[in-house]
């Protein structure tokens, strides 16, 4: 033991003594002869008001209700998360379609002269003001169409998707976990109101308020099931 | 954690010096001949042998009529020592009155997560404006703000703002995580809790700051620390509170910025003006009931001792390793430290436990001592002999162990045990014992297979090879429709002319097929490659299945250890009807985790009562 720790030692040792030299309160001269203590008083419950509380239970949702309430008030059911896994993956099996059309309209003319080529009177049935050597006129009408569909066949064996989907379990778990302990928590408070009802009148009321807070909750988190059916 | 925490009597062992217990001080520690000396003296005047019956503790696991932990705190009334508070990871505060038989709730902080779902109502709701020109707008307005606040609370990384409100803007999916959210979240968790004297507010010492509770306890309002729900990095932390025990106003608050002290009942307070604490950490703030002249200040150095109510504190201890607890008892103090136990009377000091690294120690009956590790609880003799009465796991450690001879409190991550008296057996119910359907492993597996995370390659997010043998398969097919005529005049035959007319018409289909495979993924993959996203993404899943099994674990066990205590159920009705509810609590989210059945039992609901 070092040097340091032998005078820190010794401190202590004074603050011991000053802890039972220093005057003493009524409470702790009663508390120094109290090492032992007495069994604590078993208390009395009604057992009609145990019935009573059983009655109350029994009409209200069922936590496994209140469970699925809450999962499909937040669209996390394990079936709709197993299905958007799966069907992540069956993605593979549907192409990426696409379609094409396209039409094309030409016309063409072409008048040709050629300095070669002789002056000659227009007759009148053909006219050929101009004294072309040549007049051509074409036209065309062209109709495209395609369709192409296209596989990603990997995605049969491995899609990410289906893990961020998977991820929703996480989800799912905090949300079951928070609402059966707010389940049992006010479970808790209303057998705590019957059984052994506050005699203060204020302590009672802000067990209501707990009360009315926890349904409140509840309530929220099943979509408004859970008022309706307690 | 144990596995049957509630037994009404934990069986005795002998032969601790075979487990590990210190051979006598005058031997072991020739250094502390004089203290040693004392301990002789003490050990042969006043203690039995730790095994004897009369002193055996009880151990009784009261979680069952509390809110559910993870708990972080603990605290003994310090007068009557069937008064207990806990505090929860989560911001609740518990308080029993009756030894633990019923408890009472507030939520004194909230958590609150910093997301994008919380930015879109909250005050950064203005960056999920979209459309260019109002982010201009609110660009403009966010960066005049920051400019004019730059003095104050630094300027953060504009770039990674621009970034994000570029991707807004686009329409575009900004990243899951951004520099400028890195904000930390709210840390709900509860800290030290003082008692009043009597029924008055509580206090509490909380990451957060000091909080302070109205005179139903119900609600709790922070009276130091900072402003808004989510931490700052200059914001107050809160270590450790004390209240006077005859004077409620008189309140003591430890802090990362030293004490600060309060005579209006916490509403207003003032730096302690005692120099020698401004730097020092205080965990622990010890107001002896029976003497409030008597205030200690545990630091992990060192105990601060005030002989005058408060006023003027004197280092009067310091140990070999860092302190840990301070429990005080009539005639003596007991100081645990993470190198043992000292034992503090008029008489000398009793050093104990050398070499233990403990998180509590109280006095005991019969001059015995209960101190607790991390992962046992002891009961120490004063001769130096000590045996192990409890054992936990490393994922549910002891965190605190507080009270008197007639009733102390060990406190672990999961669970409340009450060292004291025995709970009255003998149910008024008319029901079969509850039944374990499902073993341990069986359970993991289940929840685990409908998690989906049964196998860790199925939680792997880069491509497998062999996905990649499978090509990207593209089939085309195209037609052309088409027509054309021509109409020819030649002029050079004059006068007989010559007319040519030609029409055609045309019909092609053809068709493709294309396969690509992607050589460098088959070869070499992305299993590797450092920028892959995907690798976030998988280790948060891998983080997520951890916390599955950790938290289904934990609940297991507490539910198995239910099982078995309900074997023989408690005499108090009320006290049985809270444990079934607590069995029914966790029986319905194991048997929702696993899809399967996991506890026989009897709905609390259809108890029959014995006529």
């Amino acid at each position: 033991m070092t040097t340091r720790a032998l005078l820190c030692t010794a401190a202590l040792a004074a603050m011991a003594a000053s802890l039972t030299a220093a005057p003493r309160t009524a409470a702790a001269q009663e508390g120094t002869e109290e090492v032992v203590p007495a069994p604590a008083p078993q208390r009395q419950v009604s057992r009609s008001n145990i019935r009573r509380l059983f009655e109350i239970i029994r009409a209200e949702m069922t936590v496994r209700d209140v469970q699925k309430a809450a999962v499909k008030h937040y669209q996390l059911e394990p079936e709709r998360i197993h299905a958007l896994a799966r069907n992540a993956r069956l993605k593979g099996l549907l192409p990426h379609v696409s379609a094409s059309f396209s039409n094309e309209l030409g016309n063409r003319f072409t008048n040709t002269k050629d300095g070669l080529f002789p002056v000659l009177p227009s007759p009148q049935e053909n006219p050929n003001p101009n004294f072309y050597k040549e007049r051509v006129a074409e036209s065309s009408d062209q109709l495209s169409w395609s369709v192409s569909a296209s596989w990603d066949l990997d995605r049969l064996i491995f899609a990410a998707e289906a893990l961020d989907a998977k991820s929703l379990t996480g989800l799912e778990e905090n949300l079951i976990r928070e609402v059966t302990t707010l389940y049992f928590s006010r479970r808790r408070v209303l057998a705590s109101l019957i059984l052994s009802s506050p005699d203060d009148d204020e302590e009672f009321f802000y067990e209501l308020m707990l009360l009315e807070e926890l349904t409140a909750t509840l309530d929220d988190f099943t979509g408004r099931r859970f008022s309706k059916k307690t | 954690m144990r596995v049957c925490p509630r037994k009404a009597r934990v069986a005795g062992r002998s032969g601790s010096r075979r487990r590990g217990g210190a051979p006598s001080l005058a031997t072991s520690r020739p250094a502390a001949r004089v203290a040693g000396l004392v301990a002789a003296a003490l050990a042969t005047a006043v203690a039995p042998a730790p095994g004897a019956a009369q002193s055996e503790p009880t151990v009784t696991n009261v979680t069952a009529s509390f809110l559910t932990g993870p708990y972080t705190s603990l605290s003994v009334h310090p007068s009557d020592s069937q008064r207990v508070a806990i505090g929860t990871f989560d911001g609740h505060v518990l308080w029993s009155e009756d030894a633990g038989h019923t408890s009472d709730t507030a939520q004194a902080l909230v958590f609150r997560r910093f997301d994008p779902i919380v930015i879109r109502s909250g005050q950064r709701a203005q960056f999920s404006v979209r459309g260019e020109s109002e982010l201009d707008e609110v660009l403009a307005n966010h960066l005049r703000r920051l400019g004019d606040a730059a003095d104050d609370i630094g300027r953060p990384d504009e770039r990674s703002i621009l970034l994000f409100l570029a991707l807004l803007g686009q329409g575009m999916q900004a990243a899951r995580w951004q520099l400028w959210m890195a904000a930390p979240d709210s840390i709900p968790e509860i800290g030290a809790i003082a008692w009043p004297p009597g029924d008055g507010p509580m206090l509490m010492a909380a990451p957060t700051g000091i909080l302070l509770s109205d005179q139903s306890r119900r609600s709790w309002h922070r009276v130091l620390g900072g402003p808004g729900p989510m931490p700052r990095e200059r914001d107050l932390i809160g270590l450790s509170v004390g209240i006077d025990p005859v004077d409620p106003k008189h309140m003591l608050a430890a802090t990362d910025r030293g004490v600060m002290v309060s005579t209006t009942g916490g509403y207003t307070w003032s730096r302690h003006p005692d120099k020698a604490l401004e730097d020092t950490w205080i965990t622990r703030v010890v107001w002896d009931p029976d003497n409030p002249q008597l205030v200690f200040m545990v630091s992990p150095d060192a105990i601060y001792l005030s002989q005058d109510g408060g006023r003027r504190f004197e280092p009067s201890f310091a140990a070999e390793g860092e302190i840990r607890d301070l429990s005080l008892s009539p005639d003596a103090a007991v100081v645990a430290t993470s190198d043992g136990m000292q034992v503090a009377t008029s008489e000398g000091i009793l050093p104990l436990l050398d070499g233990k690294d403990l998180v509590g120690a109280v006095p005991w009956r019969d001059g015995l001592f209960l101190a607790a590790t991390t992962e046992e609880l002891y009961l120490v003799a004063p001769d130096g002999s000590f045996r192990s009465i409890l054992r936990t796991t490393p994922s549910d450690p002891y965190m605190r162990l507080a009270g008197n001879p007639r009733t102390a409190w060990l406190l672990s991550r999961y669970n409340i045990l009450r060292i004291g008296d025995a709970v009255p057996r003998g149910s008024v119910f008319r029901a079969p014992p509850p039944r374990m359907l499902l073993s341990f492993g069986e359970f993991e597996r289940a929840v685990l297979a409908r998690a989906g995370q049964l196998d860790p390659d199925s939680t792997r997010l880069h491509a497998r090879a062999r996905a990649k043998l499978l090509p990207q398969l593209t089939a085309r097919i195209g037609g052309t429709l088409g027509r054309s005529d021509q109409n020819r005049r030649d002029e050079i035959v004059l006068p007989g002319q010559i007319w040519q007319t030609a029409a055609s018409a045309w019909d092609r289909t053809h068709w493709s097929i294309f396969a690509e495979w992607d050589l460098q993924e088959i070869v070499l993959g992305t299993r590797d490659n450092v920028s892959n996203p995907n690798l976030i993404i998988e280790s948060q899943i891998r983080d997520k299945r951890d916390q599955l099994i950790q938290q289904t674990r934990t609940q297991y066990r507490e539910c198995a250890a239910l099982v078995a205590d309900l074997r023989r159920p408690p005499a108090d009705p009320e006290v049985e009807i809270a444990w079934r509810m607590r069995l029914e609590e966790l029986a319905s989210y194991l048997e929702w985790m696993s899809g399967r059945r996991v506890v026989e039992r009897t709905p609390v609901e259809d108890l029959k009562l014995v006529e």
